[in-house]
């Protein structure tokens, strides 16, 4: 009886600290989308100043894997963790981005370049300051339900 | 919305009475294609319109807070809701300023960056080579405020210019005639004539086509058939395509569209002495004119036109004069 207590006991802590795990990890995959995102600005504007292609193209191809585009908003795959806010800076960017000339649109693409650093600033922050948290009390979670269970 | 969108067709096509007349299934092709680049409400309507209708329609005019216009050879007819013409525009689909927003934002497919240059110029350049027609407040970007569209559809039509071929006798040709008498599209087709050798050996000849209008070439594509022995001069202005296409294509002919500017005129008859021969169209009213404007009167009188067609709106061919006797007639 003790010991399938035990596995029992080992199951919540591994579930629990999986779950910490998880979410930590969400929060890197999120800063490390949106320094992709920041550096498919930049491909974006550099298309841009070269001329000649359509926009819709040139999203097509700067935009990271599992991040698409369908003239309105953007679709972010889950594997990406970007939150809805993020979701909702690329999309405001990229809606009618085109509908200027190339200076203004160069332009637009510096200043939402800003915003997004800025946001993948934040999620750096986040990081630094949730990261072990968010596992730590994955674990500690799952060693209190344990002697709570025991 | 679909659903609808097809029972409102069926209904319509059942309800359609047959004018007996030949469709030609390329032309309407032609013409839906070319709604890509206007807003769903106003493509939906004209989507339903009578094949016969489709297959003639030369230009679809959008203008703010208007009826809907198709410019027809029989004079301008005017869309109903449910794709029906008529005469008068009470009663008609209006345009309204999101139509125009929407259309603009699908002619330039969303990069108006990319078509700065020629929205500058007052056009946009579409798939299937047809040119739109864009008003509005210009200003240092573009354009801002679109006010009407103007979508001019671009049909070869094979055969135009036997007439003029069996009557050419050599040296610059000019094409003359009021807009929307078909000066490009003869244009096009005695290119094509001469440069497949209809007439017997083919000649070498060099289009600068500014616009894109007379290839109709769009992203790199040439819709128009133009002869075996064709060189394309996309993009680059006509005075400067001239002297390139003489310095390093050596053509027979060299050929543009509407001769406008002082520089246009004053390159070309640099290029008079290389021995090439010239066929351009110009923007010409009336008989008298072509002595009157001082484009064409410089170009008659500098020699390098033997022939010149002048067309008119009524009538499919055009009347073919000889230089010399249009001279004489104005010195007189």
């Amino acid at each position: 009886m003790g010991a399938i207590k035990l596995i029992g006991c080992m199951l919540i802590i591994l579930c629990c600290g999986f779950f910490g795990v998880r979410l930590a990890a969400s929060l890197k995959q999120r800063a490390k989308s949106l320094t992709e995102i920041s550096l498919a600005v930049d491909t974006l504007s550099a298309n841009i100043s070269l001329g000649g292609r359509d926009i819709d193209l040139l999203i097509d191809e700067a935009l990271p894997t599992g991040l698409t585009f369908n003239g309105q908003r953007v679709f972010a795959e889950k594997n990406l963790s970007l939150r809805s806010e993020d979701c909702q800076l690329v999309s405001d960017f990229l809606k009618d981005l085109g509908m200027a000339d190339t200076a203004s649109v160069i332009k637009r693409c510096n200043s939402y370049k800003e915003l997004i650093v800025l946001q993948q600033k934040k999620a750096q922050r986040e990081v630094e300051e949730r990261y072990r948290l968010y596992i730590i009390c994955g674990f500690i979670s799952g060693i209190t339900l344990s002697l709570l269970w025991w | 919305m679909f659903y609808f969108f097809c029972l409102g067709h069926t209904l319509y096509k059942k309800g359609e009475k047959g004018t007996g007349e030949k469709v030609d299934k390329k032309q309407t092709e032609i013409f839906d294609a070319a709604l890509y680049a206007v807003c769903e409400r106003v493509a939906a309507a004209l989507f339903l319109l009578p094949e016969e209708i489709k297959c003639k329609a030369q230009e679809i005019r959008l203008r703010c807070g208007k009826a809907v216009a198709l410019t027809m050879p029989k004079g301008i007819y005017y869309i109903t809701p449910v794709g029906g013409v008529q005469k008068d525009a009470a009663g008609c689909l209006k345009v309204d300023k999101n139509d125009l927003n929407e259309s603009f934002r699908l002619l330039c497919r969303g990069s108006v960056y990319s078509r700065v240059e020629q929205i500058k110029n007052g056009y946009v350049s579409m798939k299937g080579g047809h040119r739109a027609g864009v008003c509005g407040v210009f200003c240092d970007g573009g354009i801002s405020f679109v006010s009407s569209i103007n979508y001019r559809l671009s049909r070869q039509a094979f055969g135009t210019a036997d007439y003029l071929l069996s009557a050419y006798k050599g040296g610059g040709v000019l094409i003359a005639g009021p807009p929307g008498s078909g000066k490009t599209t003869l244009l096009r087709d005695f290119i094509r004539l001469l440069s497949s050798g209809a007439q017997g050996s083919p000649y070498r000849v060099a289009v600068v086509d500014t616009r894109g209008e007379i290839s109709a070439t769009f992203e790199g594509v040439s819709y128009n058939d133009l002869g075996e022995n064709t060189d394309v001069l996309l993009g680059v202005e006509k005075g400067e395509g001239t002297e390139l296409a003489i310095r390093t294509l050596y053509p027979h002919f060299v050929a543009f569209d509407e001769i406008g500017g002082k520089d246009e005129l004053k390159a070309v008859l640099s290029c008079m002495g290389a021995g090439v021969s010239l066929i351009t169209t110009a923007h010409v009213g009336a008989k008298a004119e072509l002595m009157t404007r001082e484009i064409t009167r410089e170009l008659l009188l500098s020699g390098g036109i033997s022939t010149v067609v002048l067309l008119s709106r009524a009538e499919k061919r055009g009347e073919i004069l000889n230089t010399y006797e249009v001279i004489k007639a104005w010195e007189q």
